[in-house]
Formats: C-alpha cells, structure tokens, sequence
C-alpha cells in the first residue's frame, strides 16, 4: 500500500501563522500511523493567494485533501480518514 | 509546546491588514473598515456579538498604532484619525503593555469549584482532608466556605469524582512578579513599578486582553518614506523560518531596510567585556550575573536590589550593535527585530536605538508585502563568524559563549531557563547574602533563551531545532 503523503505548508504565510507547530505532529502519531504515512515541509503551495481561501492559513494537504487553519488535530484527523478509506477499499 | 491561540492569531491578521494598507499607500480611510472586513455580518460572533468582536479589534489597532487603548478620548473616533495624529518619536514611556478593557473577561478571583459531578459520597474524602475545615454537605453535596478556604488543593486531589476543580485567572498565575491585579470591576490592571515586561501575561490571557504598544505603523512609515532605516536582527531569528540565514537577510533588505546588522556582533562586544569583568570577579571571591537579558534586568532593579552589585556593567547585545550602526552612520534610523518585549522598554531608553519590533510584526510585513522567505534568493552568510555571539539565543549560550572566551573549563556558573515564581525565589535567596558559591549566574527570563521569547514566530523546540542545525 503507497504511504500517505502529508505536506505541511511552511510559506511565509502559513509558518507566520503557526505552520512550525505542526511539524511536531509526529510526537502525537501512534507507531502504526507513523509506519503509514511521509510527512514532509513544504515550500508556499500558493493555496493562500487564492480568492476563496484567503485569511486561512496554515495549510497541509493529506494525500489530495486541503486542510485549512490546520491544526494537529484536524491533520490526525484527516490521516485516520484516509486509512479508513483504505483499509475499506 | 506552545499551543495556537486564536487571540494571537487575530493579532497577527490585523498586522497584516494594516501593513497592506499601508505599504499600497491606499487611504488610511481604509482602516476604519479592516474591523468591519474581518468580522463581517454573516458571520458566526466570537463574543456577545460581533459589534464586540469589533470594538476589540480597534482596541488592538490602537495599541499597534503605539496608542494606549486606555487613553481612547472620545469613541466616536475613528482609527484613521488616530493614524494621522500618530507621533513618529519612539515610545520611551514605561507602560509599553495596554490593556483592552472590554476585552477583558473580568475572571473571577482564582478559586476552588465544587462541580455538579459531586456525588455526596459516603466516603467524603474532601470534608476528611481539608485542614480548614472549609467544607461541608448541603443537600447531598460539598460546599466550600471561601471565608475558610486557602486555596491548598488538597480536597481536588482526594475527590474521587474529580467533581473539583481549580479556576485559575491565567494572566495572574503566568505574571511570574504578582503585578497584575483586579480593580473594583474586576478589570485587570498592571502595576509598572512591579511588572518585568516578560510577556507572559499576554501569552497567557484566553481573551488577547493585554496588548503590546507597537512602533509597527511608525516603521512602515519611515520604511515607506524610504528614509535610511537599518535593522538590528536578534540573531534568534535564524530559527524564525524555514529559510536560509542569507534568504532572511534578503528579505529583510527586499522590505526596505538598507542595511542589516547582526546583533550576535555586539554580542561579541558583550562576551569580551563580560568575561573581564568575570576575571576580576573570580579574584575577589564574588559573583556575576548577565546584563544582556531586559526582563531579568528589570527583576533585579525592581525586587532584588541587592543583587545589583552583582549585575554585568556590560552593556547588551543591542546597544553595542546600535551603537556600531551609528557610528557607520549617525542619521540611521536603527530598528531592533527582536522576540522580545522587555527590549521595547530598553530601546526606549537608549538613545542610539529608534525603534524595536517584534518577529511576529517583521512576519505580518512580509504577508503584507507579498515577500516570501523561503523564494528569496540566498546571499551568502556565515552566522558563525560571531563565534561567540552566535550563542547568544538559547538559555545557556552566554555562560558557554563566556566560558570558550576565558578558555577555561574553571568556570563555575548556575543556568537557570526561564523565570517563574519558584526560580524568583531562588534568586532572592542568592541577593538575600545566601552566598553563591559560584563564579557566574546566568538567568534568561524565557525558558529556552530568547528562541523562546514571547513574540517569536517559531514554536520555540522548532526555533532551537532549526538553529542548532545552523551552528558549527
């Protein structure tokens, strides 16, 4: 099974924002997630220059999921949805 | 870990829209609006309703204005006027901290809660350790007399039910030097003859009550103006983003500042000064502790003066930094970046230092400008010329920076990481005749050093990760 990808924003915008907490999310995964998944920093994915999604950074994106105002919770969250979507496939 | 706080947030989103404001030079009209723009009618109220939310938010771009919210004349008065009357001289006063007074929550005094969880147990475990005597059983559950109560705890911890709880005032609990105080509203009100600027009360407050005044708008001003405005940068910014030290410089130099200086390089001032001062010390049998930290400064001469004696006659960091710059160039307009915001309290009284911002303002002017760090093109820069300065930034670095420079392994010093009111204590003890019997005491008000400062941009393990990393 291909890892998930998780891509963390750290763009000026988002890292302003609090974009550098959220490289500690590992420090919150269970091991078996971990082995799961790649998390990676980014450079500024551009999705704050967009009209609708202006005034919410930070962002990551779960394999092709937008996460905004993302916070370790939401991203864990969006992570175990995809493992769900998987293990069900 | 440093958890998000949605006050901060709101702080920074303000920054940002003023700066764009002002750095498009649009009308200055237009910042009446940004309360209206950022809480708009449909949506969901933070407070009562969002004609509150908004009141706040102009409260907050008075003090970025380098306004005190208390000193609001007349309601009616729009932020815009505000920005034309803006005085361009740099706040020197002592109150760089204002309160928002209708952001206030008024907590109530911190206390002991008995929950509806209380089951009137048989046990009554709390009744049997209370030491007061505080608590009784009224219709089948506790009670607590607050005229017996002290607070102690001890009934929380033995309930069973975890039906008790303590609720705390958080600006109170995190002011390390008991500054902060409640008038008979309830309001909040800081004692500047106690406070030590250590910024934790405004980290701490759930309502973003307590606000720092800025020199924000006076800088973008200047910078717009494009008078000879130099930076002074606190060398913890390298760990403010995920950049290149020479990608940082860039940017800064692509906002407008015409020259940049490392602060680590009067930090190598500050490290040969302090280690001759050390030389002396060491041969007359007493102690010294570093100048180079505001806050800690500003607890020696406001609750432990005893220990002034004591305290480094070195100048900081800043200052001999500032003072390079204006010896380069003595119409420089010098800035000092910084994560700091005791340093607003010491650039205010030193003359060669014009202006001092925060990390978290330098980040809100890079939004604004469109200036994305990490696309700025690298110049190159060895942060680690200043081998000793650039120590600096992390609790710890000035005894090591000290140490390397009397190339002793002698030396023997105390770190403490951080104030809080048990370290205070300590202290106390140390200006109270209790002989240290060491050679150097190093304090930093932040734990972590200044990589841990109240205004950086960095959750401060990822700050101090990210720097590391850059050291030799």
């Amino acid at each position: 099974m291909p890892k998930i990808n998780v891509k963390i924003c750290l763009g000026t915008t988002c890292y302003v924002f609090g974009a550098s907490s959220l490289l500690l999310i590992e420090q919150f995964l269970d091991d078996h997630i971990k082995n799961q998944i790649e998390i990676e920093g980014t450079p500024c994915l551009d999705l704050c220059k967009q009209e609708n999604k202006t005034n919410r950074p930070p962002f990551a994106i779960v394999n092709n999921k937008i996460i905004e105002n993302a916070t370790i919770e939401t991203i864990i969250e969006a992570i175990k949805g995809k493992l769900n979507n998987e293990n069900n496939k | 870990m440093r958890t998000i706080n949605n006050a901060t947030i709101i702080k920074k989103k303000l920054l940002v829209n003023i700066a764009k404001i002002l750095f498009n030079k649009e009308n200055p009209k237009l910042l009446d609006k940004i309360p209206i723009n950022m809480i708009p009618k449909n949506q969901n109220n933070i407070r009562c309703c969002i004609y509150k939310d908004r009141a706040v938010l102009k409260y907050r771009m008075m003090a970025i204005l380098g306004y005190n919210c208390e000193d609001e004349e007349n309601e009616l008065k729009p932020i815009s006027e505000y920005f034309n009357e803006i005085n361009m001289d740099k706040s020197s006063d002592e109150n760089i901290l204002t309160i928002i007074d209708v952001a206030c929550s008024s907590c109530s005094p911190s206390h002991y809660k008995i929950t509806e969880n209380c089951k009137g147990c048989v046990a009554r475990a709390c009744i049997n350790s209370c030491r007061k005597d505080a608590i009784s059983i009224i219709n089948s559950k506790a009670v607590i007399n607050y005229d017996k109560c002290v607070k102690c705890g001890l009934c929380m911890q033995a309930c069973p039910y975890n039906a008790i709880v303590y609720i705390p005032v958080p600006c109170e609990e995190a002011c390390p030097v008991s500054a902060i105080s409640k008038d008979k509203n309830g309001k909040i009100k800081i004692d500047f003859k106690k406070c030590i600027f250590c910024g934790k009360c405004l980290l701490a407050c759930p309502f973003g009550a307590i606000m720092e005044k800025s020199d924000f708008v006076k800088i973008i001003n200047q910078i717009i103006q494009n008078k000879n405005i130099v930076a002074l940068i606190a060398p913890s910014i390298f760990g403010q983003f995920k950049a290149t030290p020479g990608q940082i410089i860039n940017a800064i130099q692509k906002l407008g500042f015409k020259k940049i200086y490392n602060v680590a390089e009067g930090a190598e001032i500050t490290t040969a000064n302090e280690a001759e001062e050390l030389k002396n010390v060491i041969q007359h049998n007493t102690f010294l502790t570093n100048s180079c930290c505001p806050s800690y400064v500003n607890l020696i001469e406001k609750h432990i003066p005893n220990l002034k004696p004591n305290l480094s006659k070195t100048k900081t960091p800043m200052q001999y930094t500032a003072d390079i710059a204006k010896n380069d160039d003595k119409n420089c307009i010098t800035v000092f970046i910084g994560p700091c915001i005791a340093k607003r309290i010491e650039g205010g009284k030193y003359n060669n230092i014009d202006y001092v911002m925060s990390f978290e303002e330098l980040g809100a002017m890079f939004i604004a400008t469109g200036i994305d760090v990490n696309e700025c093109e690298d110049i190159s820069i060895d942060i680690n010329s200043q081998k000793y300065g650039v120590l600096f930034p992390i609790s710890g670095g000035v005894t090591t920076a000290i140490k390397n420079k009397l190339n002793t392994k002698d030396l023997s010093y105390e770190i403490i990481n951080g104030l809080d009111k048990k370290n205070i204590s300590l202290i106390k003890i140390y200006g109270n005749g209790k002989k240290f019997n060491k050679h150097f005491l190093e304090v930093m008000s932040c734990k972590d050093g200044c990589m841990g400062g109240p205004t950086t941009i960095s959750e401060p393990s990822i700050g101090k990760m990210f720097y590391n990393k850059l050291l030799k």
